[in-house]
């Protein structure tokens, strides 16, 4: 294992190229998904990454590791994608407990349909995409902050710029409509 | 978020697990390096630019100084083949004060080039030489006492020097206002020619260094300028005016070539005079 991911961007912000390229390379995937899953269009999420790593690299210079490293590299992304949602007439107004009122996802095929495993899996990977597209934003931008970036209830809250009980509050209720969605209650 | 989700992770693991394009990929790597790549280029040419700059600006200010006094530089050697001349005021009282070698060493041009000190340092251990002359005949305290007005006349120039070595020099000063019977008293150490002919023979070159740049400069600036008033006050042609005071000699009118004498060192206290007219002029 090498350095810490603090250490690499330490390093980068004295000038070491190369430690960025292992931070890129370490990160590039999670954050692409993250924005990919939020946006739904690949044009965007490629535009969106672009910029988030691009303010990554003009804030080498006051960086400081007081917190995980993913954690600030997603509260970058979080904030790049408020803008966007903004910018698009949209806000991140889901509720801890709105769930309720957001339209369900697209219900759960009986697993009696598809007699083939790998054709289940198939549905049940198409079905979950769909639940997940069809989250609050809030609360899909917490269940992909802990999935992709792997982010505790505590590091959400930070980069997301909430309390710890509303991310974990939102997490719960993405995982309850997730599963419902895939059949798994 | 502590709740078995093993499922649903699979799950979620079984999606797609997209990459970034390689042109993102690139785009950004390539913004990385340029961020990082702009402070160590200016970095690696900070000093040598600093250097050239430093360098640029020390050889300016040589260069400004060449102009303002280039006697600094280039009259050293030139003023030279001067010392003679300009010490030829002293033989009359040398015979009285010195023996011939020293004061052939005096005449030499390479005094010159010696340190400051050392003509300050002559005038400071030749008070016993007035004594010397005091206890000498009567005839040769006539000699002296028409040796000490070259001396006077060269003091002058020695008024002109810049303060701390018009300072070493001073003593001749006090010489043009006593009167002959005053210097002729012990407690005027100075009053012996020869340390002020020396000290003005190896003070005169400098000052002539110092002054001459100056003098030239404010005689070209005015010509360029057409200042009247500068261009007015330079006296006549300086071979002219010796030629007339070798004619006054020529006509043993002593006194009045003395007098012009004295006053062309004032006009043109860095005028050398070649030999052949300095034997014509001089003081007799």
């Amino acid at each position: 294992m090498g350095p810490v991911d603090e250490q690499l961007m330490l390093s980068y912000a004295r000038g070491d190229a190369r430690a960025f390229e292992a931070l890129y390379a370490r990160h590039k995937g999670a954050l692409y998904r993250f924005v990919l899953r939020s946006t739904k269009t690949a044009g965007e999420a490629e535009e969106l990454a672009q910029e988030i790593w691009m303010r990554v690299i003009g804030a080498r210079g006051s960086y400081e590791p007081r917190a995980k490293f993913t954690t600030w590299l997603f509260s970058i992304a979080h904030n790049r994608l408020v803008d966007h949602w903004r910018a698009k007439g949209l806000a991140l107004v889901s509720l801890d407990d709105g769930g309720d009122d957001d339209p369900p996802p697209e219900p759960a095929a009986g697993p009696e349909a598809e007699p083939e495993r790998a054709l289940e899996a198939a549905q049940v990977a198409r079905r979950l995409a769909a639940a997940i597209a069809a989250l609050p934003l809030a609360q899909r931008e917490a269940f992909l902050l802990h999935q992709e970036g792997g982010l505790s209830a505590a590091e959400i809250a930070r980069a997301t710029g909430t309390n710890e009980e509303a991310a974990k509050s939102r997490v719960r209720y993405a995982m309850k409509k997730l599963r419902e969605a895939i059949g798994d209650e | 978020m502590s709740e078995p989700n093993d499922r649903l992770e699979r799950a979620y693991r079984s999606l797609a697990r997209e990459e970034p394009p390689a042109a993102l990929d690139a785009r950004v790597l390539a913004a990385a390096h340029r961020a990082v790549a702009r402070p160590s280029a200016a970095r690696r040419w900070g000093v040598p630019v600093s250097l050239a700059a430093l360098l640029v600006l020390a050889v300016g200010v040589t260069l400004e100084m060449q102009h303002e006094q280039p006697g600094i530089e280039t009259s050293a050697p030139s003023e030279r083949p001067s010392a003679p001349a300009e010490a030829a005021p002293a033989p009359p009282a040398q015979p009285m004060t010195q023996p011939a070698p020293q004061a052939q060493s005096m005449a030499k041009p390479a005094p010159q080039a010696q340190p400051i000190a050392k003509p300050g340092a002559q005038a400071r251990s030749s008070p016993a030489r007035p004594l010397e002359a005091k206890r000498a005949s009567p005839a040769i305290r006539e000699e002296a006492l028409q040796a000490e007005a070259p001396a006077a006349n060269e003091a002058p120039a020695v008024r002109e020097l810049p303060r701390p070595f018009a300072a070493e020099t001073a003593p001749a000063q006090p010489q043009e206002n006593t009167t002959h019977t005053d210097r002729l008293q012990p407690a005027p150490a100075p009053a012996a020619p020869p340390p002020s002919a020396s000290a003005s023979t190896l003070a005169v070159p400098r000052a002539e260094q110092r002054l001459a740049a100056p003098t030239a400069n404010v005689a070209k600036r005015s010509a360029a300028a057409g200042a009247s008033a500068d261009s007015s006050a330079v006296p006549m042609d300086p071979a002219v005016e010796l030629e007339r005071i070798a004619k006054l000699r020529a006509a043993g009118r002593d006194a009045e070539a003395d007098r012009a004498l004295e006053e062309f060192r004032k006009r043109y206290p860095g005028y050398r005079i070649d030999d052949a007219m300095w034997q014509r002029v001089k003081p007799r």
